[in-house]
């Protein structure tokens, strides 16, 4: 099994990534925050590439359904509901919700590769079990071992 | 810096359970983020803070940001980006 590291979101192509399983890392501060409102309860995030889809996306769902949460350059976005903050995605917040998230930097990766076979959101939150399980998880689709130089795995930073 | 280092252990962890049948092949990119992870050492905070994100957010007044993003397999869920939207996909018990 080969690994690469790719340390920008633009150095891949979407032709590039088919067949291989990605992690994005944003561990300042978007892939934190995702799991944490994952742990803590909520029913799924949805990434959004600007605030201005955030919204039309929570429109979509309704607001009893939703909490809108990001920033844009680290700062919290006027009218949304949370920031990006990780300890924001409390269980009184984000329970049974679904999270429609837009960050400056972690969404826009996270968008950028979903040509890939499988995506996995990935910071020291969940590590261990990441590297254990992640991209050998039986129902990720994610690639068996292939032959060498074959790149198969990615750890992508966004 | 910071997501580079987490990159780098990441990969690390990786190979550090890897099925020693296994032949693990790196590229030179994932080589470089095995040596920043190994160079800046174990403290997740050292990295945090001295990236230009985690110095922005300590300007800002979100440095406890920093420390719940060092504290290491806090939320053991494997969650994945699937039909855009990332829900969870696994977890420890």
């Amino acid at each position: 099994m080969s690994f690469d590291v790719l340390f920008s979101p633009r150095a891949v192509g979407p032709d590039d990534l088919a067949g291989r399983t990605v992690i994005v890392i944003d561990i300042l501060r978007a892939t934190t925050t995702m799991c944490a409102a994952l742990h803590h309860g909520a029913h799924a995030i949805i990434p959004t590439a600007s605030p201005d889809e955030a919204r039309a996306v929570a429109r979509t769902i309704g607001t009893d359904a939703v909490v809108l949460a990001g920033e844009r350059n680290a700062v919290p976005i006027p009218g949304f509901d949370l920031g990006n903050s990780p300890r924001g995605m409390t269980p009184e917040r984000v329970r049974d919700k679904t999270v429609v998230l837009c960050t400056t930097n972690g969404t826009k990766a996270l968008l950028s590769v979903q040509s890939a076979t499988a995506v996995y959101p990935g910071a020291a939150c969940n590590l261990s079990l990441l590297a254990a399980a992640g991209p050998r998880h039986p129902r990720s689709g994610g690639i068996a071992p292939g032959p060498v130089r074959r790149p198969c795995r990615e750890v992508r930073v966004g | 810096m910071d997501d580079a280092y987490c990159a780098g252990r990441l990969v690390t962890a990786v190979l550090e359970q890897a099925d020693p049948g296994i032949h693990d092949v790196l590229s030179d990119s994932a080589r470089a983020a095995v040596e920043i992870a190994r160079g800046l050492g174990q403290r997740w905070d050292t990295p945090l803070r001295l990236s230009m994100a985690g110095q922005d957010l300590q300007r800002l007044g979100f440095g406890a940001d920093i420390d719940d993003a060092g504290r290491e397999d806090v939320f053991p869920s494997l969650i994945r980006f699937h039909d855009g939207q990332v829900a969870r996909h696994a977890e420890t018990t």
